[in-house]
C-alpha cells in the first residue's frame, strides 16, 4: 500500500485511540483545527471531545497533564507541536517522567507518549527549525525514536504503546510528504533495530530523521560512480543500538553520521565516540560528521539550505572520503 | 647531536629484522658494542650492538616491530659526525612519521608490512588500508621471501652461484701423525677439554690462512679485500630444515681448547638463539663439515661476500700406499675448498692444500 508519512502517522494515531480504551490524545489544535499538520483531522468528530483535547498554550501544563494521567493509569498521547516548545516542557519530560520510576523504587510507571516534530527546512527560522533530539537522547530514563520511513511512521507509535517508560516519538516535518510503500501490517517490528537501508562496502553513512531520504538519495548517486555506500537508519537514538553501527563498521572500515543536529555535543558526537571505543583498529579513516553549521537558522531558503546538511553536501563529503 | 641506531645487517641475506627484546631503555647510556637488544631474523634471534657510543634518547620500535635493514630503530644522543647525522635524522623522520589508519597498521603488522614501502594514498598521505592490501598482493606475488629460511637460503645461494665464478679443488688428507697426537693430548685432558679432530682441522686452517690472505676476506663493491683476521664461518645445521654459518670472531686470536670451547657454545648459542649480529655479518672464511653424516667429500657454495668455503668429509681408514709401495689401513679425510676466480684461482688453492697436509703432519706448529 502506498501512503505518504502524514498518513501513516494518522492511521497509527487512530489505530492506538480505537485500541486502547484509556488512551486520549492531547495538544495544541489536535482537535477542533485537525492538528497542525492535519494528523489529527477528522479525529474530534470520530472519538469525541473526552478522547481528542485542545490544550492551551502551555507546554509544561498539559505535558505535565499527561505525565500525571500516565501515573494514574491513563495512556496519553502528548502532541507537542514542535521540539521547539517542548523547550518549556523539559522540566516536565526530565525531571518528572524520565525519574519517577526511578525515585519512587519502581512503584510508578510513567507511560506517556510524547509526539513533537523536529528539524529545519520550512523557513519556518530561527525559533521554529531545531533539532534537539540529541538533547533529549542524554536523559536516561527515555526513550527516543525518530521515524523516517512511512512503515515507522505508521508502527512505531503502535509498538510505542507496549512500553511503561515514557517515550518520545519525534516525527520530521519535512518528511510529512513522503510516499512510501507501507506493509498493512508489522509482524516482527523491532522498535530498538536500527536498519541498514542500503548495502554497501565502501562507507557506512548513519543517520536518522530528515536526513535519511537525503543519504539514500546520495548512495544512490555515488552508485553511479561504483561506490557503494551502507547507510543505517538509527530510529531509534536511545538506547542506540551499537550493533548494528559497528557490524557495519568492521565491514566499510570508514562512517559518516549525518545529523541535522549541531554538531558540538550532539549525538553525532556521542556516536562518534562510540565507534573509537569500540571500533578503533577497523578505522581505515577519521570518523566524519556532517551538521548542520552552528548558527540560528535563517529564514531565506537559500540561506536555510545552507546551514542544513543537503544530499550534494553527502555526495561530496563520501567522494572526499572516498578518493 | 642525534644519532639514528639502524636496523644492523646480520648477513647478507638479511633483509628486515624484527625486534624481539629490547636491553635498553630511554636515558641509558650505551657504551660501543653493548648488546642492546636482539633480532628475529630469517634465520634465528640475534643479538644487537650498537656501534656508537651515547645516550639512548628514544626508541623507535616496539618489541615484535619489524623494519627493513638500515632503517633506524633508536634515536642516541652522541658527540661528532654532524652532517651525516643529519641526512640519517631527516630520511629516518620520513619514515617514522608515517600516518596510517588503525586498521591498515593492523593488518600491516600481521603481514609483516614495511610501512616505508608502502605507498600512500589517504586523503592526508596516510596508509590506508587499500594501500596495505596492496602491498600485501605485491608482497605475495614478487617477494615470497622473509620468513621462510629455505626460501631465504636458496635465494642467497642462487645468487652466489650466479656471480661467483666458483672453482673447486680436493685433497685426501692424511691423519695418522694427527691422530696419533690428539690421543697422546687427550689422555691428560678431562672430557669436556678434550680436543676433536674438527676442531683442530679448523686450527690447521686458521694457521694455513696466514699463508694465503686471497682466500681470507670479502669481495664487495667489485673488490676484494683481505680479512685482518680470521672470523671463522662454520656451517651448523638448524632445525627444522636449514643452515646457518655463523662465524667464531677472531678465531686466529684463540689457541686450540679456547677454539675448541668457542666452537661447541657456538653451536649452541646458533640452535638456542644467542648469535650476536657480527657473528653473521662478518665472517670471512667458512668451513662445512659433512663428516658426521658419513659424506666422504662436500662442495660448498660461497656465502658471499666471502670468497671461499672449506669442506671436510667423514674422517676414515681407507688404503693408503706409503712411499715403499705398501699398502696398509690409513687415516684421511677428504678436504675440498671452493673458491672464487675473481680472487685467486687454482694454483695459489693447491698450495693451500698442500700447506694444510704440511701442518697436519706436523701437528706440534698448530
Amino acid at each position: 500500500m502506498r501512503s505518504t508519512y502524514r498518513e501513516a502517522l494518522r492511521l497509527g494515531l487512530e489505530e492506538v485511540l480505537s485500541n486502547h480504551k484509556n488512551s486520549f490524545l492531547i495538544g495544541e489544535d489536535v482537535g477542533a483545527y485537525g492538528g497542525t499538520y492535519a494528523v489529527s483531522k477528522g479525529f474530534l468528530n470520530l472519538f469525541g471531545d473526552e478522547k481528542i483535547i485542545d490544550a492551551p498554550l502551555s507546554e509544561v501544563g498539559f505535558t505535565g497533564l499527561g505525565i500525571g494521567a500516565a501515573i494514574g493509569g491513563m495512556r496519553p498521547i502528548v502532541e507537542i507541536m514542535t521540539i521547539n516548545f517542548a523547550l518549556l516542557a523539559f522540566d516536565q519530560i526530565i525531571n518528572s517522567a524520565s525519574i519517577y520510576n526511578f525515585m519512587s523504587g519502581g512503584q510508578i510507571t510513567v507511560p506517556v507518549i510524547l509526539r513533537m516534530t523536529s528539524g529545519g527546512g520550512r523557513q519556518l527560522a530561527a525559533q521554529h527549525s531545531n533539532s534537539f533530539e540529541g538533547w533529549l537522547a542524554h536523559i536516561p530514563g527515555l526513550k527516543i525514536f525518530t521515524p523516517a520511513t512511512v512503515e515507522d511512521a505508521r508502527f512505531m507509535l503502535v509498538h510505542a504503546m507496549k512500553e511503561d517508560s515514557p517515550v518520545i516519538i519525534i516525527e520530521h516535518a519535512v518528511l510529512l510528504n513522503l510516499i512510501e510503500d507501507c506493509p498493512e501490517v508489522c509482524a516482527d517490528f523491532n522498535l530498538y533495530k536500527a536498519q541498514v537501508k542500503k548495502i554497501g562496502k565502501d562507507v557506512t553513512v548513519i543517520t536518522y530523521g530528515g536526513m535519511l531520504p537525503k543519504c539514500i538519495k546520495a548512495s544512490e548517486e555515488l552508485l553511479k560512480n561504483g561506490h557503494e555506500v551502507e547507510v543505517i537508519d538509527l530510529r531509534c537514538l536511545r538506547p542506540l543500538d551499537n550493533e548494528t553501527i559497528f557490524n557495519s563498521i568492521k565491514k566499510t572500515h570508514k562512517v559518516l553520521i549525518v545529523d541535522e543536529g549541531y554538531k558540538s555535543g550532539s549525538i553525532s558526537a556521542e556516536i562518534s565516540a562510540r565507534i573509537m571505543e569500540s571500533c578503533f583498529y577497523d578505522l581505515d579513516a577519521p570518523v566524519q560528521r556532517l551538521c548542520r553549521r552552528e548558527i540560528p537558522i535563517p529564514y531565506a531558503r537559500h540561506l536555510e539550505e545552507l546551514i542544513i546538511p543537503q544530499t550534494e553536501n553527502i555526495v561530496s563529503k563520501i567522494e572526499e572520503m572516498l578518493r | 647531536m642525534n644519532y639514528n641506531l639502524p636496523m644492523p645487517s646480520l648477513g647478507a641475506d638479511m633483509d628486515e629484522g624484527k625486534i624481539v627484546e629490547w636491553k635498553i631503555k630511554t636515558g641509558d647510556v650505551i657504551k660501543k658494542n653493548q648488546i642492546i637488544g636482539s633480532v628475529e631474523t630469517t634465520k634465528s634471534v640475534i643479538d644487537i650492538e650498537s656501534f656508537r657510543e651515547g645516550i639512548v634518547k628514544e626508541i623507535l620500535l616496539k618489541v615484535g616491530d619489524v623494519v627493513q635493514v638500515g632503517k633506524p630503530i633508536a634515536v642516541l644522543d652522541i658527540i661528532g659526525d654532524e652532517v651525516l647525522d643529519q641526512v640519517d635524522t631527516l630520511k629516518s623522520r620520513l619514515v617514522i612519521r608515517t600516518k596510517i589508519s588503525p586498521i591498515a597498521k593492523k593488518i600491516a603488522e600481521e603481514n609483516h608490512i614495511d610501512l616505508a614501502s608502502v605507498k600512500a594514498t589517504g586523503v592526508d598521505g596516510e596508509i590506508t588500508l587499500k594501500d596495505i592490501e596492496e602491498s600485501i598482493s605485491i608482497k605475495s606475488v614478487e617477494r615470497p621471501i622473509g620468513r621462510n629460511l629455505r626460501q631465504a637460503i636458496g635465494q642467497f645461494m642462487s645468487r652466489s652461484k650466479k656471480e661467483i665464478p666458483h672453482y673447486y679443488l680436493k685433497k685426501r688428507l692424511h691423519l695418522d701423525q694427527l691422530v696419533e697426537w690428539i690421543d697422546e693430548k687427550n689422555k691428560n685432558l678431562i672430557p669436556d677439554e678434550r680436543l676433536l679432530l674438527p676442531v683442530v682441522l679448523m686450527k690447521a686452517v686458521i694457521i694455513s690462512l696466514k699463508k694465503f690472505p686471497e682466500l681470507n676476506g670479502f669481495y664487495k663493491d667489485n673488490k676484494f679485500a683481505l680479512s685482518k683476521n680470521v672470523n671463522l664461518g662454520i656451517a651448523i645445521s638448524v632445525k627444522p630444515d636449514g643452515v646457518m654459518a655463523p662465524a667464531i670472531l677472531d678465531a686466529d686470536k684463540l689457541n686450540m681448547s679456547e677454539l675448541n670451547i668457542a666452537v661447541k657454545n657456538l653451536a649452541i648459542r646458533t640452535r638456542e638463539g644467542g648469535l650476536v649480529g657480527r657473528e653473521l655479518s662478518e665472517g670471512s672464511i667458512t668451513i662445512t663439515n659433512l663428516g658426521d653424516m658419513g659424506c666422504d667429500e662436500v662442495f660448498g657454495i660461497i656465502f658471499p661476500p666471502q670468497v671461499s668455503i672449506i669442506g671436510f668429509g667423514s674422517m676414515r681408514k681407507e688404503p693408503v700406499v706409503d712411499r715403499q709401495g705398501i699398502v696398509r689401513a690409513g687415516f684421511v679425510v677428504d678436504m675440498t675448498l671452493s673458491a672464487d676466480h675473481r680472487v685467486s684461482d687454482g694454483l695459489l688453492a693447491a698450495r693451500f692444500l698442500n700447506e694444510m697436509q704440511k701442518k697436519l703432519n706436523d701437528p706440534s706448529t698448530l
